[in-house]
């Protein structure tokens, strides 16, 4: 079996094509006795991260989710300013997708990007496909990110407590006799100890600091030898509150109580099946609720959405030239919301507007069903053994927004010798309006569907014994793009914006040995939009120029292992203010621009170290560890406040110099 | 130095992300501090001295405008139009504007609501002012709203909504207001009179931390309404710009006022909004010695 491996620290592996078949090992049942085989990738670009290397990486204070950022394609973001999916590829981070285990996940990160909501100790592996991918997925017009839970340890009872300046987490795992095991975790935040010294004005009162916390459980049972199943419990809540003694001096609206509650609970129940050396089976449902409500001054806002996943596939070895997988990917939607205050955040492109005070108030109670039902075939193809096929397509119907869409995709490598492979692939990717934009009394309901057209092309080449080299291009082109109207006029979004993203991404990797690894990652982008016929094409609000992260991790001896990463990104583009004009009905000013996003902040720069030490002390492993970001205390930019009439400006600094340190022990 | 947490909520992003922005540096000017001249409120006014407008009937606008030394004279340029519907932003007229004029500031300044205007359509004020030179408003964009002198154009608007059956609205009344500084009476005066500093006006030391009260009177609200104060000092320093007093409370508020460091004429202005269309102001002068 020739099967090509890349591994990156940083974590990032790229499969490559084996010439023989076997189930993707995305979908391959980890049975006993059944020998693991590297799958053929059958997306152009897959980078995973394995569970040895998800918790190491300098700067992501051991978070699995966020580790990816060292990835080439994935943009960086404000610290804690993006709670949802990375953007890839110069798309928005609403236009990819988390999932877990194939479901998609309801909330990503605690409080805009602290930590992820799932312990990453329990995590097999997270896999990042930028762009291209199989036709498995959906309902997103960027890329995936792809988190594969593992079973819980069946040897003999395990326990994990770790204690940190940020948080602290429980996990225990076992046996429970006959073919069963379980793991359980819960995490909750220590900010709260803190949070009220971080506060010197008088005036603010802490009702309730912010608090967040997770948990996990999850049930592995293994029928026979064909069939296994998990039962997964999994759910989060952030909350805080503040009562703000005063109004915010250029906003009367933001006074009084300012306070969050967010959470979610899923039960998710995964069977796999295994009926032969040919045809595999994959069975998913994934339910839960996500209630959340907050007050920000005068505005409120109250909602519970319950979502369901349902997730069939197939895979069929037909021949030794041809795999089949097909599927059904059904998700589910209720949403109830109320809420009332000023319109919501203007969209991507349109810059802030000023105060909340002012302009009109909404009040909304709305409810939203949506029955999102797909289909998907993909066959592999090799018609000799160096070259590879996958044509696909997918079937998305949209029932809140009456839509069919159809997307065709197909990849192909070609082996050029051992180690040294192209790769190339195109696809229609078709993504659903947000709920609230299509939801009567705000949205449109006549929203349709929007898509990207995504074309990519690389190389992988082997450099040596321990180098790797993985090199890509990218096109992306959306269609029928969703658009704020002006003022939010109604009908207040409406389709017909497009735009283009490109670039190139580089992916270096030197593994010395297991724990001594270095690594360069490089993209150079550009992402545009156009918001209507007509009008004039402009930089996507988190185009990044270039991106380069360097990184390494180092086994120094005695228990030792050191790592450091360093990041250097262009600014964030930026709509200058021109001038303001004074809304009398509210005392406060509404900012003009004259045209968007056409400056850039200034780049960002940082380094980040981590250090821990391993004491092995009879039965427990116990980990110390130190983790600083932003060693040299960069005065990053991360965007401008300005004064209340907008004629003065002043940076806002990103985060300062920040250590971490923590203690980990392990039975 | 101390520092300002900046609060940040972000509209049902994350669903509720807290950041947490450290401001040490690079302080900004505030707006309770006159340091340049500003429009301070715009009113509009029946005959009657309501803010409710009804169509076919006389109206009047006003505007107060002042600088660090109080009234500040200029030339305002100012349109009415039935109002576009829109949610954010500066407002834009759905037709063509039906009143139009370049006045002095400070004077009302009359114009008829027509009568063809929908039933409780918003209307529109849209203006500049100029400190300096002359006014033009002839451009849909508001960036091109400009004076031909060298000052900044002052550029504004205002929302009102006209009068129905069912809804009125008369503007905040100030006749019982009563102002207090440090337990001491100061007396009101015309917005467009300078500061004084003579025997009338009571006279504090320079640089300290004093309470102004505010005594605004039952009439001065309607019901439901919740009032918005604005506060302006010349010299000094409000502790903040904004107080509000709600439906349910005694109308009445207090911040505090750092005096100057020097001795000096201070000119302030209380500015209230009933936010539903209704403006009314006042001002008063300190004495620091």
């Amino acid at each position: 079996m020739n099967v090509f491996r890349l591994l990156c620290w940083g974590a990032v592996v790229v499969a490559s094509p084996g010439r023989a078949w076997a189930a993707d090992d995305d979908e391959e049942p980890e049975f006993e006795g059944v020998a693991e085989v590297e799958a053929p990738a059958r997306e152009p670009t897959k980078r995973t991260l394995d569970e040895a290397q998800l918790t190491t990486i300098p700067g992501t204070r051991g978070d699995a989710l966020r580790a990816i950022e060292i990835m080439p394609g994935v943009s960086r973001t404000q610290f804690a300013s993006n709670g949802g999916p990375p953007l890839l590829r110069g798309s928005a981070s609403g236009e990819s997708l988390v999932l877990f285990d194939g479901a998609p996940a309801p909330l990503i990160y605690h409080f805009g990007g602290l930590t992820s909501v799932f312990n990453s100790h329990l995590l097999e592996s997270v896999t990042l496909y930028p762009g291209n991918f199989s036709t498995r997925f959906g309902r997103a017009s960027g890329g995936a990110v792809e988190a594969r839970i593992r079973d819980p340890k069946s040897d003999r009872l395990h326990a994990m407590l770790e204690l940190s300046a940020i948080d602290s987490f429980v996990l225990t795992e076992g046996p429970l006799g006959g073919s069963s095991s379980l793991a359980l975790a819960a995490r909750r935040s220590n900010i709260d100890f803190f949070f009220e010294a971080l506060l010197d004005d008088d005036s603010t009162a802490v009702v309730a600091a912010p608090v967040y916390w997770d948990y996990q459980a999850i049930l592995a049972h293994r029928f026979d030898s064909v069939n296994k199943l998990r039962v997964l419990a999994y759910g989060s809540s952030d909350a805080f509150e503040l009562h703000l003694g005063k109004a915010a001096n250029d906003d009367p609206a933001l006074q009084g109580e300012l306070g969050s509650r967010i959470s979610f609970h899923h039960l998710q129940v995964e069977l796999e099946s295994r009926f032969s050396d040919r045809v595999t089976q994959q069975l998913m449902l994934s339910v839960g609720p996500s209630p959340g409500h907050g007050r920000l001054g005068t505005t409120d806002y109250d909602y519970t959405a319950w979502d369901a996943a349902l997730r069939a596939s197939w895979s069929l070895l037909a021949t030794p030239w041809l795999r089949l997988d097909t599927g059904l990917d059904v998700q589910a939607l209720a949403v109830e919301f109320r809420y009332h205050g000023p319109a919501p955040a203007p969209e991507e492109g349109v810059p802030s507007q000023g105060a909340l005070a002012g302009g009109s108030q909404l009040l909304l109670d709305s409810t939203l069903r949506a029955l999102r039902p797909a289909g998907f075939v993909e066959a592999s193809i090799r018609p000799v053994p160096q070259l590879l096929f996958v044509p696909g397509v997918r079937v998305d119907y949209f029932s809140d927004q009456h839509a069919w869409t159809v997307d065709p995709r197909i990849s192909s490598r070609f082996e050029l010798a051992e180690g040294s492979a192209l790769k190339a692939g195109v696809g229609r990717f078709s993504q659903p309006a947000e709920y609230w934009q299509v939801m009567e009394g705000f949205g449109n309901p006549a929203i349709k569907p929007y898509r990207t057209l995504q074309g990519s092309a690389g190389v992988q080449q082997a450099v040596g014994k321990f180098v790797r080299v993985d090199v890509d291009g990218f096109y992306k082109r959306w269609q029928n793009r969703v658009l704020g109207t002006a003022g939010g006029a109604p009908p207040t979004y409406v389709n017909g914006g497009t735009g283009t993203a490109y670039g190139l991404e580089l992916l270096l990797d030197a593994k010395v040995t297991e724990h001594t690894r270095a690594y360069a990652s490089y993209t150079l982008s550009r992402s545009t939009r156009r918001d209507g016929a007509g009008k004039p094409k402009r930089l996507f609000d988190r185009d990044q120029t270039h991106n380069l992260t360097l990184g390494g991790s180092f086994d120094v001896g005695y228990g030792f292992q050191v790592g450091a990463r360093f990041r250097y990104v262009s600014g964030s583009p930026y709509s200058p203010v021109a001038g303001a004009v004074y809304d009398a009905s509210s005392d406060t000013y509404r900012p003009l621009y004259a045209a968007i996003n056409d400056a850039r902040l200034p780049a960002f720069h940082q380094l980040d170290l981590r250090a821990e030490k391993l004491w092995r002390l009879g039965p427990v492993d116990l980990t110390a560890y130190l983790e600083v970001m932003n060693v040299y205390n960069a005065k990053n930019q991360e965007g401008l406040r300005y004064s209340f009439d907008y004629r003065q400006a002043a940076g806002v600094q990103g985060m300062p110099f920040f250590p971490n340190v923590g203690i980990r022990g392990a039975l | 130095m101390k520092c300002n947490v900046v609060v940040v909520g972000q509209w049902l992003g994350a669903g509720a992300l807290l950041t947490l922005t450290s401001a040490c540096e690079d302080a900004l000017k505030t707006a309770q501090d006159l340091r340049e001249a500003r429009v301070l409120g715009v009113k509009l006014s029946t005959a009657g001295d309501e803010a409710s407008l009804l169509p076919g009937e006389t109206a009047s606008v006003e505007l107060l405008l002042a600088g660090p030394d109080g009234p500040a004279p200029a030339r305002v340029a100012y349109e009415l139009c039935e109002a576009a519907e829109s949610m954010r932003g500066v407002p834009y007229c759905v037709a063509t504007p039906f009143a139009r004029d370049v006045v002095d500031a400070g004077s009302p300044s009359a114009y008829d609501v027509p009568d063809e205007l929908a039933d409780a359509a918003r209307i529109s004020l849209r203006g500049v002012a100029c400190t300096s030179g002359e006014p033009a408003l002839e451009a849909e964009d508001p960036l091109r709203w400009s004076c031909s002198g060298e000052d900044a154009p002052l550029r504004f608007s205002f929302d009102a909504r006209l009068g129905t059956a069912s809804f009125t609205n008369h503007h905040p009344d100030l006749v019982a207001l009563e102002v207090t500084l440090d337990g001491v009476g100061l007396a009101l005066e015309d917005v467009a009179a300078a500061a004084g500093c003579d025997a009338a006006v009571a006279g504090f030391d320079a640089d300290r931390r004093l309470t102004l009260e505010l005594r605004l009177g039952d009439d001065a609200r309607e019901l439901d309404e919740t009032l918005q104060l604005s506060h302006f000092s010349t010299g000094g320093s409000f502790e903040r710009q904004y107080s509000f007093v709600a439906p349910e409370s005694t109308p009445f508020a207090s911040l505090s006022f750092h005096t100057p460091a020097s001795g000096s004429a201070v000119k302030q202005y209380l500015v209230l909004r009933d936010g539903r269309g209704g403006v009314s102001w006042a001002s008063w002068s300190v004495c620091v010695r």
